[in-house]
């Protein structure tokens, strides 16, 4: 691994390591771009992993203090990862790709009441060649002629189900878990607890997969430990260098080339927001207005139920599977944009909690009792812009290190309520057409998705970054995280981010090479 | 029960709730050693430390009430609330949320009364602080408590078996012909 001082601006500075960070250090690193990259969290290994979410919640959750309003959690609005490989650790390894008319949001949904929508700066004719590098890269199931993965039994519920109320678009899903041994680590062994981090290291995270090979470059030095609170400029508003805590706890300050935040959207939020100045008094990058609006996620919603014979849908991949056939647009549904539909299992303690809200007794107890015999679907669907929703600043409270603590508020749109009555009873009649007894509703998970707050836009008036993840204002500042969707579409966002970084990657090499940065 | 502050509650449960209970984890138990030879006074304090296990370990039974469950995990959620940090003064909330029980039918302790009965009267102080934080460890001991586990047909760990590979990941077979493919 590279050592870089703390007064040497030759490296891009990329500010943590997760799905996107990590990607974007990888490619530069392998391209001889150098690269300092601070990770606010720990480094774990393969041996701190354990089959048990509560121990790997403390472990790896983002637990700093945050404020929800709205209809959000009120201390946990937004479930993500702090340690090294960011959520890639929780993630389930899900890797659709989004779809032509979602990148095209403003011309397919037309002029939609209380939202912001924009098309995408870029479309699929851009995009598709990056997506093909992203699927190889994580070594998508699926995809590139590498086979699906095996379907486990809840998802062949899912499936039966599925098929007898006449859907069609069902299979084991893209998933950036490994259906055959590749890359140095094995395949699935159905182990069960892909969000509690995969043990065996199938299931691809930046953890073990871009962090040791951008090491191997020579070109690539990890921080863990390393919170950034703030980025400097110079007197012609060009960043350079950021504001950390170390691991000791020491303020120290790394100067950079150019700096790459991919932080998870409220981070990244945060972060700009928090580096104001009296050059950029609303914010770094803020001259539209638009840092932290425009704060997505989508909709999770899930169905529980009793089936008539045994299921034991926690063993096996997590969330190996989806039928497609709701995500299409098609108004005569009632709303606009699409869902899918996916199998989930989850724990016992899990299902007491949320089962049934404020609920206890006998019948919900004597439905825990059949754990063996239950199913479970989670429906996830597109979020539209909304300016409201976003992410400020508390102007009061503060973290441990003083950094004013985000604020995320976030209510739906009238169009997602209308989506989730209908994708909830869908996900009954899947279950319904095999004879389930009863299904419950789990409507109040915290997101897991964070998408918008600095988009990227054609208009510097309406967007926060270009179609590279440049910012409009500043050019040696990108953004390189779900911070950059324009709009949410339907399809889980990960191999987006990962395309993006890998696109963003051959910008920034090819703008040093031409002295702009 | 779904009004809005209390399915707010139920999340702060889920979330926070789930380091909380880490925490707290219990190991010992509590001990309730009678002493044969205490004067009034003690034995007197005693019976109400007594008292006061019987109906919380009744109440957790009543909201959980599992078939074939031992009383060992009930038990243990009693020693859990007991001990629980994140209140003030846990101690008071639950000898008044005791005492409110047992007030709620004139004359009679609440462990007296009828199944039916106990029921109803938990239900009108389902918002309470006190039923709050009895549902909440409940649900969090109970359901991460390994005899629960097995009684429900739960394992947990699985890494150690090598995964479900070779252990019924896909052995379903009660699912229409030809259905899945
Ligand atoms: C349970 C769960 C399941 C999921 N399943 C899927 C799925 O199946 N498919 C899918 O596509 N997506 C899934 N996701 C979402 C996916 O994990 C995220 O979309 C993705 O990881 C986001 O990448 P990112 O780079 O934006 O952020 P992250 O991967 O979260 O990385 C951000 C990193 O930045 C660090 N950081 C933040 N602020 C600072 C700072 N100021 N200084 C230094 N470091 C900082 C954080 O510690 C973190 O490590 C899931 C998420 C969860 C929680
Ligand atoms: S089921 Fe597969 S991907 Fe999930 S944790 Fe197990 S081995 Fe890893």
């Amino acid at each position: 691994m590279a050592h870089f001082d703390l007064t040497d601006s030759s490296a891009v500075v990329v500010i943590g390591s997760g799905a996107g960070g990590g990607t974007l250090s990888n490619e530069l690193a392998q391209k001889g771009v150098k690269v300092v990259c601070l990770e606010a969290g720990p480094r774990l290994s393969l041996a701190d992993i354990v089959n048990n979410e509560g121990t790997m919640f403390k472990k790896m959750s983002w637990l700093d203090p945050r404020k929800g309003t709205g209809q959000l959690h009120p201390q946990f609005p937004s479930w993500s990862c702090k340690t090294v490989g960011g959520t890639t650790m929780h993630w389930e390894g899900q890797c659709p790709r989004l779809q032509e008319h979602e990148l095209m949001a403003q011309t397919t949904y037309g002029e939609v009441a209380d939202t912001s929508f924009i098309d995408w700066p870029l479309g699929m004719q851009e995009l598709s060649s990056f997506y093909a590098k992203a699927e190889d890269k994580m070594g998508v199931a699926g995809t590139n002629g590498r086979p699906f993965l095996p379907g486990n039994n809840n998802y062949k519920v899912m499936a039966a189900g599925a098929r007898k109320i006449g859907y069609q678009d069902v299979d084991t899903q893209h998933m950036a878990i490994n259906s055959t041994v590749r890359d140095n680590r094995p395949s699935c062994q159905q182990i069960g607890f892909c969000n509690s981090g995969c043990a065996i290291g199938a299931k691809w995270s930046t953890l073990y997969t871009e962090v040791p090979k951008a090491e191997a470059t020579g070109n690539f030095e990890l921080r863990a430990e390393s919170m950034v609170v703030r980025i400097h400029h110079d007197a012609h508003g060009r960043v350079t260098g950021v504001d950390y805590y170390d691991k000791g706890g020491v303020l120290r300050h790394q100067k950079a080339r150019a700096v790459c935040v991919a932080g998870n959207a409220i981070e990244t939020a945060r972060l700009l927001l928090n580096s104001h100045s009296d050059l950029f008094p609303g914010g770094l990058a803020n001259s539209s207005n638009q840092v932290g609006r425009n704060y997505m996620t989508h909709f999770t919603i899930c169905v529980i139920s009793l089936m008539p014979k045994p299921v034991n849908f926690h063993r096996g991949t997590q969330m190996a599977g989806v039928v497609r056939d709701e995500m299409r647009h098609d108004l005569s549904r009632g709303f606009w944009g699409g869902y899918s539909i996916n199998p989930v299992p989850f724990p016992p303690e899990f299902l007491a909690a949320h089962m049934q809200h404020g609920g206890w007794g006998e019948e919900l107890t004597a439905s825990l009792q059949q754990y063996d015999h239950l199913a479970g679907l989670m429906m996830m669907g597109e979020d539209p812009p909304q300016a409201t929703n976003r992410i400020t600043l508390d102007p009061e409270v503060t973290d441990q290190r003083g950094m004013p603590i985000p604020v995320v508020h976030y209510s739906d749109h009238p169009n997602t309520t209308k989506m989730k009555a209908h994708a909830l009873r869908q996900g009954k009649a899947i279950h319904s057409a095999l004879g389930a007894t009863k299904s419950y509703e789990i409507t109040s998970l915290p997101a897991t998705h964070n998408l918008g707050t600095a988009r990227m836009s054609e208009r510097v008036n309406d967007g926060v970054c270009n179609k590279w993840g440049q910012t409009h204002d500043i050019k040696n500042l990108f953004v390189s995280d779900g911070s950059l969707f324009s709009t949410s579409g339907s399809a889980n966002p990960t191999l987006t981010i990962v395309a993006l970084a890998i696109r963003q990657a051959e910008f920034i090499k090819s703008e040093i090479e031409k002295g702009n940065i | 029960m779904s009004d809005s502050g209390i399915s707010r509650r139920r999340l702060i449960q889920a979330t926070v709730g789930i380091t909380v209970l880490l925490a707290a984890a219990t190991d010992g138990q509590v001990l309730l050693t009678a002493n044969a030879n205490a004067n009034d006074d003690k034995a007197n304090a005693e019976r109400l430390v007594v008292h006061e296990a019987d109906t919380l370990r009744q109440m957790v039974k009543r909201l959980f009430p599992y078939r074939n469950l031992s009383e060992e995990p009930y038990r243990l959620v009693v020693n859990q609330v007991r001990n629980e940090k994140s209140v003030a003064d846990v101690a008071t909330l639950l000898r008044e949320g005791v005492g409110v029980l047992d007030s709620g039918v004139t004359g009679k302790q609440w462990l007296a009364l009828s199944k039916a009965q106990q029921i109803e009267v938990m239900k009108r102080i389902e918002t309470s602080a006190f039923f709050q934080l009895m549902l909440n460890t409940s649900i969090h001991s109970l359901h991460a408590n390994r005899e629960v586990w097995h009684l429900i047909g739960y394992p947990g760990s699985s890494v150690e078996y090598g995964g479900y590979i070779n252990r019924g990941f896909n052995d379903i077979d009660w699912l229409p012909e030809g259905s899945v493919n």
